[in-house]
């Protein structure tokens, strides 16, 4: 058979690798400052696009999305040319996909910064971003396709069948998470509210570290771990269960996330039961990373790559196994809401995912210019200070969190919570909170060191843009399986059928998960006295998603004695049907907020307090990490798309009385006044048409609805 | 609170969801095994080869 000659287009792979690189110091800088925040709430600088809760969004998103996101395009770019044997389908293709990913990346810090977010975690971005990702993604995946057709190899090697399935759920998820109504050209409204709005967005959230994450990175394990200690993966049938258990099986686990809260029972224990069957796909693709390094640590005590890559793995090994023991509900009823969760991810990101790209970018930026590493001393001070990083950062939040969950739970012998004043628990953990910064300071400074020693080794190289390759072409056989060839080899070597296939694997779990639910809503338990919020708290609502509020407020109390002693009666999910997004939170920085409003409750505050305390919360609590809202007292509510909104939430199914909306503005202003004539009775002088009046009347309403049935 | 949990499990079937993924998973799995098991040596050796090969041709 005649060689054909062709060139790997080497210069794609290079903007990736830049755009990581560049925009991995950008996250984490920021990560670093919302983590100083927290020590110091006086860095928020009181302005809305400093204040933590807008900081923390963007770092959790570029770190993701732009960092690892375009690392995943580096790694898959290379690879994936080379397991085909073939040039990227279209060069178009390729740059259209790497201008429009820089593009999302640069809209979405400006459209967070300047407050436009959905609010669920992880898919804050506004529709128009949504639909640009959409885009994208499809010319990603319709080159990666039109490369895997013209290949020149039979077999799809595994690391491509992981690329397949990422390329395919992410696609499903983004799509069914980012369903929403628009009300202008920066504001819309999620279609689904409540108990399924938090269903669909963590079955969105979980899998997101699952399909962008996960299974990304494990195509790229399998890859460059080979090839870095130059022999084959330890077991290929390993490789092949791996991978089918992995995206069969993840897709289930997404309820753990939801745990005692208001979800049904079933969807709960569903979560926890595929979680804990996780560990063996996951500890199945560890141990095979790892052992195909036997017989070759000599090697990994000499290669900076291979050592960055067996942290790596091992990190994975470790949040794989962490992850499926918080899913259990014995555990989550500690570690949830704390800084346990931050940990957790934090292992995931700095050790598997940050650990795996630098190894990745050691090995291929030599490669790529025909040269050398620059210092390998430099790499290994690299790897040495980001472990310690890691180790800086994780530990004290370890730490942190079992302090504050046991603080949380303490009662003293009278059946009194020991430390009723939330606070004081927050207290404590700000020297945990200042190590942490200070982790987070070490691995950075390596990445820095990374990134000089990369540069020097870009400048004593010299480009391959295209490099030279020839092989045989593939002989056409038959599209259809030929004899005695299994139905899986089938698969395997046609992608478009292969990328089916993983669909409706995948599909199944997450229709089994998401059905259900959707048959709940008719019979979500509708409490009668739930009513729809006035024009004015749904403003304050609005308000309350704009700042960003939720990454430091949870609204959902846990039926603990720990929880209804502390915040009042616990969470039901009738509560919630009007609650276009939800806002159940993740996090407790600051304390529960779902029954703030009620009267009679433990947390109850008059609207003068709210007033003084989102003007600067250390004049009331002189010890409070939480930042300034003073701009809040200062600007002027947007009444004008009131109106819009209430018709929207109207489609949305929200019953206000027919014709509602022209009467919205009237009603609104009537309230509003109300609120400003307390204020004034309270000796605080301010106009009515004040953000703040509308933020006061939101969190007034929170919890209250259930208590008026009664 | 009982009329919640009254309703939650009378959604038709509801019960059958957590039975049918338990099912729905083992068959799944069970499948690859066998299929996986029955792959040939050599076959095997030739695809694990694959990232390898390529360097070997390309890298001089
Ligand atoms: C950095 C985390 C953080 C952010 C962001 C944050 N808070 Fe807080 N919040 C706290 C902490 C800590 C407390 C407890 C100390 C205090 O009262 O200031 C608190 C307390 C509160 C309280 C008083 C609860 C009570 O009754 O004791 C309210 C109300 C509140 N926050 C509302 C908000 C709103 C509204 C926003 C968004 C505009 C917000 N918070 C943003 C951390 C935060």
């Amino acid at each position: 058979m005649d060689q054909e000659k062709f060139y790997y287009d080497n210069r794609i792979v290079k903007y990736f690798l830049y755009a990581t690189l560049f925009w991995g110091v950008i996250g984490m800088l920021v990560g670093i400052l919302a983590a100083l925040q927290l020590v110091w709430p006086e860095l928020s600088f009181n302005t809305a696009m400093t204040t933590f809760s807008r900081i923390r969004p963007l770092h959790t998103n570029a770190v993701i999305f732009a960092f690892v996101g375009n690392a995943i395009f580096a790694g898959t770019y290379y690879s994936l040319q080379r397991l085909c044997k073939a040039r990227m389908f279209s060069d178009t293709l390729s740059y259209i996909h790497f201008w429009g990913w820089q593009l999302i990346i640069v809209s979405a810090a400006l459209t967070f910064l300047a407050g436009y977010t959905l609010s669920k975690e992880y898919a804050e971005l506004e529709w128009p971003i949504d639909l640009a990702i959409t885009i994208i993604w499809v010319i990603f995946g319709w080159n990666m396709f039109g490369t895997l057709l013209k290949r020149r190899t039979r077999h799809i090697y595994v690391a491509v069948w992981f690329y397949i399935a990422t390329f395919v759920t992410v696609a499903v998820l983004h799509i069914v998470n980012s369903i929403e109504i628009p009300v202008n050209f920066l504001k819309s409204y999620p279609v689904f509210a409540g108990v399924q709005d938090a269903l669909v967005q963590w079955w969105y959230g979980h899998n997101a570290v699952a399909f962008f994450l996960t299974t990304p990175f494990l195509g790229l394990m399998y890859y460059y771990l080979p090839k870095a200690a130059n022999r084959p993966v330890y077991s290929y049938r390993l490789s092949i269960i791996h991978f089918w258990a992995l995206i069969f099986i993840y897709i289930w686990a997404g309820p753990h996330h939801l745990l005692y809260s208001s979800l049904p029972d079933w969807a709960q224990t569903l979560g926890t039961v595929f979680s804990i069957i996780l560990i063996a796909p996951s500890w199945g693709g560890m141990l095979n990373g790892l052992l195909t390094l036997r017989g070759a640590w000599d090697k990994v005590r000499e290669d900076p790559v291979l050592k960055f890559f067996v942290v790596a793995v091992t990190a994975y090994g470790m949040s794989t196994l962490e992850g499926p023991l918080m899913s259990t509900k014995t555990v989550n009823a500690f570690t949830h809401f704390t800084d346990w969760t931050i940990a957790h991810v934090h292992i995931g990101a700095l050790g598997w995912n940050g650990f795996l790209t630098f190894g990745m970018l050691y090995w291929m930026v030599p490669r790529l210019f025909g040269t050398q590493l620059f210092s390998r001393k430099l790499a290994n001070t690299h790897f040495w200070i980001g472990t310690l990083g890691i180790l800086f950062y994780a530990i004290p939040l370890y730490w942190a969190a079992i302090t504050q969950t046991l603080m949380w739970k303490e009662f003293t012998p009278d059946g009194f919570l020991k430390y009723p004043n939330f606070l004081e628990t927050v207290t404590q953990l700000i020297p945990m909170y200042a190590a942490r910064a200070f982790g987070g300071l070490l691995y950075i400074t390596g990445v820095i060191i990374g990134v000089y020693n990369l540069v020097k080794t870009v400048t004593h190289g010299k480009f391959i843009r295209d490099e030279a390759a020839s092989a045989a072409p593939l002989d056409t056989i038959s599209g259809r399986r030929i004899q005695g060839e299994s139905r899986h080899r089938w698969l395997e070597r046609k992608p478009v059928q292969f990328m089916i296939v993983s669909l409706v694997v995948i599909l199944i779990g997450g229709l089994v998960e998401i059905i259900p639910t959707w048959l709940i809503k008719s019979n979500v338990p509708t409490i009668a006295s739930v009513k729809p919020y006035t024009p004015l708290e749904l403003e304050g609502r609005d308000i309350y998603i704009r700042e960003g509020c939720y990454t430091c407020h949870s609204q959902m109390i846990r039926p603990f004695r720990s929880e209804t002693e502390r915040y009042g009666e616990y969470s039901k999910a009738g509560e919630f049907v009007y609650d276009h997004p939800f806002q159940w939170g993740s996090k407790r920085t600051g304390p529960d907020l779902a029954r703030e409003g009620v009267k009679s409750g433990r947390l109850y505050k008059p609207d003068s307090w709210h007033y003084n305390h989102m003007d600067d919360p250390r004049k009331l609590n002189e010890q409070s990490i939480m930042p300034r809202y003073s701009w809040l007292l200062r600007n002027r509510l947007n009444s004008c798309t009131t109106a819009r909104k209430i018709s929207v939430m109207q489609k949305l199914g929200v019953p206000y009385p027919e014709g509602y909306a022209e009467q919205a503005n009237d009603d609104l202003s009537i309230q509003a006044q109300q609120i400003a004539d307390g204020l004034k009775s309270a000796g605080i002088e301010v106009r009515s048409d004040k953000e703040i009046i509308a933020l006061i009347a939101y969190l007034q309403r929170l919890g209250t609805d259930i208590m008026e049935g009664r | 609170m009982d009329i919640i949990q009254h309703h939650l499990e009378t959604i038709p079937g509801i019960s059958i969801y957590p039975v049918i993924s338990f099912v729905l998973f083992f068959i799944v799995f069970v499948v690859m095994i066998i299929h996986t098991f029955s792959i040939d040596k050599k076959t095997i050796h030739e695809m694990k080869n694959i990232p390898l090969e390529e360097m070997e041709e390309n890298n001089q």
